[in-house]
């Protein structure tokens, strides 16, 4: 076994367009990507996430917003320990225990980088 | 207690018995004041009720001019006098208005006169019949006053939805679909080779860079005027290494350009990122407008409790006019002059003073062919927060 990194990123984003872009870059840079547009949908879709090694969570959401979602992540034990970035234009408010928060709108090279720092690709 | 047998101009009954009679009932009325005026409008009689609404004693009143007992500035219109003419020509006048009370204080009457006649037709006088309604006069007013202050609260809350609304658009909204542009941008440049593609992107970048900025200032011009100011975070900052980076960065941006900075190392209190759009503000500014043949200064230092920074360069002066408003948001003369290397929305200087300001300083600008232009941030060493 190595200690490779994980490369599958979670993007909970309600914003389609947005969404979708940043699953283009991440894919363009070999990374698996799953996407959601809230959180409960986002709750739904982890458990058949193999290499999940990181969460990028936008806070503002129809649904279930990432407040609630962060929050219901780190009741699951098994999912307590994985990197969650606020990608968000009320970044100030993000939940105490976020990894890290990311102000709206973040450029490509430096999503790039800042998902380098947690994930492998899967190439 | 007087009687109206005290008057001498009390109207004869048809019998003493009767008289009497009635006589006791105006004695026992607490509720109205019942009296009787002579023709020319003094009192001639009094009963309780007239004691307790008006708090004269018989005694004090009677042979009084009734006038004494409306708001002086009423009694001076003569129309007290009008009032008996009415009730003399038509045999009665009623209202209700405001009288004033033996100890000054107003009281909401409702008023009826009469005219008393004999038989044949001559005035005798007027009987005047006063009903204290001031308590409800209060009420109503407690009551209209009651509906205002829920209108306007009604309406305030109105107003702070529509806020909170068109600042969460501004923040959140309209930075979604630019945020998908960037990183739209951001791919094609990882893919895209030829040149003209690339200035295509170039020029769609920095479009959306524009962008983004304008939507940062209408935030904090919004935050500032309607939303009770620009929130500041003060916390241990060094100057210095902020002013360091930020010159750098122009550096950067402007590589054919001369930035000097003479800063000592100075630690205090204030909000870093606000600072950093105060001196970005402050510093673009001057390369912006400034002779490119002479360097942009800028110089800051420190004395016990106060730090200053001055941002100077060379070139045209600011315009006499222009100066006063400088600070102003959407200056006049700003839009029509303004070049695209300057294109934004006139709000910066504003936003940069409105932050100064949150933080307990003050913005200074001087402007003249010979010397070019300063802009001085002058503010407390250890800044605390003022809204």
């Amino acid at each position: 076994m190595t200690d490779a990194k994980r490369h599958t990123v979670l993007i909970v984003e309600d914003e389609e367009d947005l969404r979708e872009m940043m699953r283009e870059a991440l894919e363009l840079k070999g990374y698996s990507v799953v996407t959601a547009e809230e959180g409960e949908e986002a709750l739904r879709k982890l458990d058949s996430i193999d290499q999940l090694c990181l969460v990028l969570l936008d806070l503002l959401m129809p649904g279930m917003n990432g407040w609630d979602f962060f929050a219901a992540l780190r009741e699951r034990p098994e999912l307590a320990s994985v990197p969650v970035i606020v990608h968000s234009s009320a970044s100030s408010r993000a939940p105490a225990g976020v990894t890290r928060v990311l102000q709206k709108p973040i450029a490509f090279d430096r999503l790039i980088s800042v998902v380098g720092e947690y994930c492998d690709t899967s190439a | 207690m007087v009687s109206a047998a005290a008057s001498p101009n009390e109207p004869p009954g048809a019998s003493g018995e009767l008289e009497e009679r009635f006589r006791l009932l105006v004695e026992s009325v607490k509720d109205y004041a019942i009296f009787i005026l002579d023709p020319d409008g003094r009192v001639s009689t009094w009963n309780p009720g007239a004691e307790r609404i008006k708090g004269y004693t018989a005694r004090e009143i009677i042979g009084k001019h009734f006038s004494v007992f409306y708001p002086p500035e009423v009694s001076a219109t003569g129309r007290c006098d009008q009032e008996l003419l009415i009730a003399s020509a038509e045999g009665r006048f009623e209202e209700e208005g405001w009288r004033v009370r033996k100890d000054g204080t107003l009281l909401w009457a409702r008023v009826t006169i009469t005219a008393l006649r004999d038989p044949s037709g001559t005035l005798l006088g007027f009987a005047k019949v006063t009903q204290d309604l001031t308590a409800r006069k209060e009420a109503e007013e407690n009551l209209r006053m009651l509906a205002a202050q829920n209108a306007a609260l009604a309406e305030k809350a109105r107003v702070q939805e529509f806020q909170e609304r068109f600042l969460a658009i501004l923040g959140h909204d309209l930075r979604n679909p630019l945020a998908a542009i960037d990183m739209g941008t951001g791919i094609l440049r990882q893919t895209l080779t030829d040149a003209a593609s690339i200035r295509v992107l170039n020029r769609m970048q920095s479009s959306s860079s524009r962008m983004t900025r304008m939507i940062e200032q209408i935030l904090d011009l919004t935050r500032s005027r309607l939303a009770g100011g620009l929130e500041m975070l003060p916390e241990p900052m060094d100057l210095q290494r902020t002013l360091l980076r930020i010159v750098d960065e122009m550096h950067t941006a402007h590589p054919g350009r001369t930035i000097v900075l003479d800063c000592p190392q100075i630690v205090g209190s204030w909000d870093p990122d606000r600072l950093e759009q105060v001196f970005s503000n402050l510093i673009g500014n001057a390369i912006l407008h400034g002779d490119p043949q002479h360097p942009v200064r800028v110089l800051a230092s420190a004395d016990a409790d106060q730090v200053q920074v001055s941002v100077h360069n060379r070139g045209p002066a600011i315009p006499d006019e222009l100066q006063t408003t400088l600070f102003n948001p959407f200056r006049r003369g700003e839009r029509e002059s303004r070049t695209s290397k300057t294109a934004g929305l006139g709000l910066g200087l504003y936003i940069s003073h409105e932050i100064v300001r949150g933080h307990g300083g003050r913005l200074d600008v001087q402007s003249s062919p010979d010397e070019g232009t300063t802009i001085r941030v002058s503010m407390p060493l250890h800044a605390t927060y003022k809204p």
